[in-house]
């Protein structure tokens, strides 16, 4: 009888590993930042390139035409810190710039920043904001796009 | 007689043997004892293992109902907790957002420069420009924006000046009879007799803006003209440079229109954008903002796509224009037998620009680029003025274009967020190919010097060679400070 190499234990075993971590990078943590709309976006995910589009408005409405109202959670908190770094791709002075031009340009301004960003989401059609998972309440609003816990 | 020793020893055996009697006296009688304690204990036994198994069940039942009772007050608790999520939410008051949203925004910018001009000593240009090096305040842009619904904006935007005061009308020109002319305003207060002077006011945009998609919408009022890069970004906090493109000075291409236009987005792929937009205004005239003085009304087509990916961002576009230029003066006509009033015609022509951009953005290095054409066809000529020689005014081309190259230097670990960014610049520009003076090159370096978001620092040198005619070679260094407010 043919023996099992040994390389093919090998494999498997990190075949095995990489499952494993594959798994243990879906596991819900508490501290993911979960991008949440309102239950009337008929949207259910949406790209990071959409997600720049839409915070930096230059996408103004939803597929279905609803107007897209982004919502900040407060400046100076990590959680908007990371958001900005991670999805925006920038530091808050680079914002602030982007803003300045933007309302010198065309008159749009920022978001609005707001304590807390589910109540908002839960009652203004058509917005999108984004919160801790562990603020999360299901039925409430709806998850769009997660980010992991760095 | 036996002595003490032998006497106790003699005792402690008969007590031994008294106590070993006992014993054997004991056992036969305590034995019973002992079985029926034992028999005792295992009917004890017995009945605690009969009644063992209720007691267990009665645990396990109670068990079960406590298990039961904490699940129930686990589900009124999540209950009591999703009430009070729903009590906070139905409090939360979106006033807030709508405040945020909906209330009228007023915010701006200004810039304060200084200008030294250096002309060849005896030219023309040292005569037309201030020799001395002077501060100047040359914008101050206050925007007054309001957002009424959804897709319902509104913004404008006014330009405070000191002009027209120090606006010189006439120089001193004796074999002709003329006298150095410079508008004054300043006026006095008879009540205080404080002098103050007269300012004006530049209204740079005004219009409403129904946007119910991306792809669709409508401006109505007084826009800027959706072309190029310089046009666009409008404010001296947002542009590279100091001094516009001589293009932008030439006004090639009209600024803003007053009348409509549609724009709107489309997105063909991630991170790419659309853009397009249709003018309809009243075109240029001598006083297109007031009324239009033809029924020809302009046209206009703007086309641009966008890439914005995260270190790379690509933008070209072109904008067309079509419409017609007319002047008229109204005069009397008749007075008797009846008062009439007629117009003329004095000047007509038709205009035809196109206009193309080109921006690019690799990492650190940014180079944008602008070209303008326009075709002046006469319908009704004008003389020329006397500099542009004698006869009327033909048909004429102008057109221009700049490119300039910027590169933020990477000095984060010395500066921070703050943000410096050498920049050079190169423009043609023909204003009337049939004029050779107006036939110039520029030739532009600079340092834009970003402190803080709200601040804006440059220092410019700029050359201004025209190419057919040297006299009017001048230079100026610049320096200006740009503030959003």
């Amino acid at each position: 009888m043919r023996r099992t190499p040994l390389h093919f234990y090998l494999c498997l075993t990190l075949f095995g590993a990489l499952l494993l971590h594959t798994d243990r990078a879906r596991a819900e943590d508490p501290e993911d930042i979960v991008v949440i709309v309102h239950k009337s976006v008929a949207k259910k995910e949406v790209t990071i390139a959409e997600l720049q589009d839409y915070f930096l408005k230059n996408r103004l409405s939803w597929p279905d035409g609803q107007k897209v109202v982004p919502i900040n959670v407060k400046e100076d908190t990590p959680l908007r810190d990371a958001f900005r770094r991670r999805v925006l791709g920038m530091t808050a002075t680079q914002e602030n710039r982007y803003w300045l031009d933007r309302k010198i340009q065309s008159g749009h301004k920022k978001p609005p920043e707001l304590g807390n960003t589910v109540k908002a989401v839960y009652r203004i059609k058509g917005a999108i904001g984004y919160t801790y998972r562990k603020n999360y309440k299901e039925g409430v609003v709806t998850i769009v796009f997660v980010l992991p816990k760095e | 007689m036996v002595p003490y020793a032998n006497r106790g020893t003699r005792q402690h055996g008969h007590l031994s043997c008294a106590l070993l009697c006992s014993i054997a006296v004991a056992i036969p009688l305590l034995a019973p004892m002992v079985s029926w304690a034992q028999q005792d204990q295992a009917e004890k036994d017995q009945t605690v293992e009969k009644a063992a198994p209720s007691t267990k069940d009665t645990i396990e039942d109670l068990n079960e109902q406590y298990q039961l009772k904490f699940q129930q007050f686990d589900e009124r608790i999540a209950a009591y907790d999703e009430t009070i999520a729903d009590l906070e939410l139905s409090m939360f008051d979106d006033q807030e957002v709508d405040e945020d949203q909906r209330g009228i925004d007023i915010y701006g910018f200004f810039d304060v420069a200084f200008v030294k001009t250096l002309a060849h000593k005896g030219s023309l240009m040292e005569g037309l420009t201030n020799r001395e090096s002077t501060f100047v305040l040359q914008n101050t842009n206050l925007y007054f924006s309001s957002r009424m619904s959804d897709s319902l904006s509104a913004i404008t935007e006014l330009r405070f000046t000191f002009r027209p005061h120090g606006n010189e009308q006439q120089f001193e020109f004796p074999a002709a009879g003329l006298a150095y002319e410079r508008i004054d305003t300043e006026v006095d207060d008879q009540l205080s007799n404080e002098h103050f002077r007269l300012g004006g006011v530049s209204i740079e945009r005004a219009h409403l803006t129904w946007q119910p998609r991306d792809y669709f919408g409508l401006i109505a009022g007084y826009y800027l003209t959706p072309y190029g890069i310089w046009n666009e970004e409008h404010g001296s906090p947002v542009r590279t440079s100091i001094r516009p493109p001589h293009m932008s000075v030439a006004r090639v291409v009209p600024q803003a229109q007053l009348g409509i236009a549609v724009k709107g987005r489309f997105f063909p792929a991630a991170r790419t954008y659309f853009d397009y937009g249709i003018t309809l205004s009243n075109g240029r005239g001598p006083m297109d903002t007031v009324m239009d003085l033809d029924e020809n009304k302009a046209l206009g087509l703007k086309l641009k796509l966008i890439y914005e990916g995260k270190k790379f961002r690509l933008s070209a576009g072109g904008y067309g224009y079509m419409g017609d230029y007319t002047d008229i003066k109204r005069y009397v006509k008749s007075v008797t037998p009846e008062f009439s009033v007629g117009q003329e015609v004095t000047e007509s022509y038709s205009e035809y620009i196109g206009a193309f951009d080109l921006l690019l953005e690799a990492g650190d290095f940014r180079f944008q680029g602008e070209y303008v054409w326009r075709l002046t066809q006469y319908d009704i000529r004008v003389p020329r003025p006397q500099m542009e020689g004698p006869g009327y005014k033909p048909d004429y081309l102008a057109y221009g274009g700049y490119g300039m190259l910027s590169y933020t230097l990477p000095l984060e670990h010395l500066l921070g967020e703050m943000k410096l960014a050498p920049y050079v610049s190169l423009e043609f520009s023909e204003q009337d190919e049939t004029i050779d003076l107006f036939s110039i090159l520029i030739s532009v370096v600079g340092l834009n010097f970003k402190p803080s978001a709200y601040v804006v620092l440059k220092l410019e040198g700029t050359y201004l060679h025209p190419t057919k005619n040297d006299d009017f070679r001048v230079a100026f260094i610049m320096a200006q400070m740009a503030v959003s407010f």
